[in-house]
């Protein structure tokens, strides 16, 4: 049951970092592609965790990956926030 | 070192919620909400893996009568699926 | 400016001078907040609160607080109170007031090329996802 959940929260990853991917061609907003990056490093990282036998978060590889994807976000946060106006 | 990296994402998902919802009141934009509660789920699902790792580590959790891993995932999924739902049909 | 010999050759000057389109195309994002800023503009001793904005504009009360939140982050309008703000017309600067005072002008003589080109800019509602994280609402 845990690795069809896995399984099923892999591919909703995968689709929103497409969907992400899609809203930054449409935008040109660096915040979309760094969310769709995001969403796509979590969607490896579930598929990962599915496949690897037993699948145990405290495992280091896991939380760092987890943990890169939620930077991205808040480094897109961050950008978002600090980017010089280019019209004073 | 494991529940410390957790704890940091489920203070960034919950960081991303909060904006989210916040923006969603004025505007009324849809999405706006199913992403607030998809990052809500996602809050969920990494704080109930601290509380799995830090409280009980050696245990083998239980929550009506059902693995506590069960759960934890659930909140993901159910947490994407709204983003999902959202994105496909109030994105505009 | 139109003298009365230049009316006859429209195409001698454009219909939206150069800096106040540019002006348009990075301020103003919606036909709503324009008409919403002149409607404070022409109104400028009187404190406007949301509901009576919307009122008059024929908009939904939200769309109303927003437009109002993005106008006085641009610093075209002040807010008095927190509960339930007043708004009034008040630039920040001479400068804003000397285009906002042109673009008045303008808008009243020639108001289709006007919102044509604020329809112009494509702004995929999508947009919005992204300035929710914006923590200051500054544009």
């Amino acid at each position: 049951m845990d690795l069809l959940l896995l399984g099923a929260i892999s591919m909703a990853s995968f689709i929103a970092g497409l969907f992400f991917l899609r809203f930054w061609r449409d935008t040109q907003d660096r915040l979309f592609l760094l969310f769709a990056i995001s969403f796509l490093i979590e969607g490896i990282n579930r598929a990962a965790l599915g496949l690897s036998g037993n699948p145990d978060e405290g495992r280091p590889f896991f939380y760092f990956v987890r943990f890169l994807s939620f930077l991205l976000i808040i480094i897109a946060i961050v950008q978002k926030n600090v980017t010089k106006r280019r019209n004073p | 070192m494991a529940p410390i990296f957790y704890g940091l994402c489920t203070l960034a998902a919950l960081f991303c919620a909060i904006l989210l919802l916040r923006a969603y009141f004025p505007s009324r934009y849809k999405l706006l909400l199913w992403g607030g509660i998809c990052f809500l789920g996602l809050t969920l699902n990494n704080a109930l893996l601290v509380v799995d790792k830090i409280i009980f580590p050696e245990e083998k959790l239980f929550f009506l009568g059902v693995d506590f891993i069960i759960w934890r995932l659930l909140a993901a999924l159910i947490g994407m699926l709204v983003l999902l739902y959202g994105i496909i049909f109030e994105a505009e | 400016m139109g003298c009365i010999l230049t009316e006859n050759f429209i195409m001698a000057e454009p219909l939206i001078p150069d800096p106040i389109a540019q002006f348009v195309l990075d301020k103003i994002d919606s036909v709503a907040q324009l008409e919403a800023l002149l409607l404070l503009r022409n109104n400028r001793e009187t404190d406007w609160s949301v509901g009576a904005l919307a009122a008059r504009l024929y908009i939904h009360e939200d769309q109303t607080a927003q437009v109002l939140a993005v106008l006085q982050a641009q610093g075209f309008v002040v807010s008095k109170g927190t509960d339930r703000p007043l708004y009034r017309y008040e630039p920040a600067s001479q400068e804003l007031h000397a285009i906002l005072e042109r673009l008045a002008e303008i808008y009243a003589k020639h108001l289709v090329p006007v919102t044509n080109l604020i329809h112009s800019k494509p702004k995929p509602r999508i947009q919005e996802f992204a300035d929710a994280f914006r923590l200051r609402k500054d544009k």
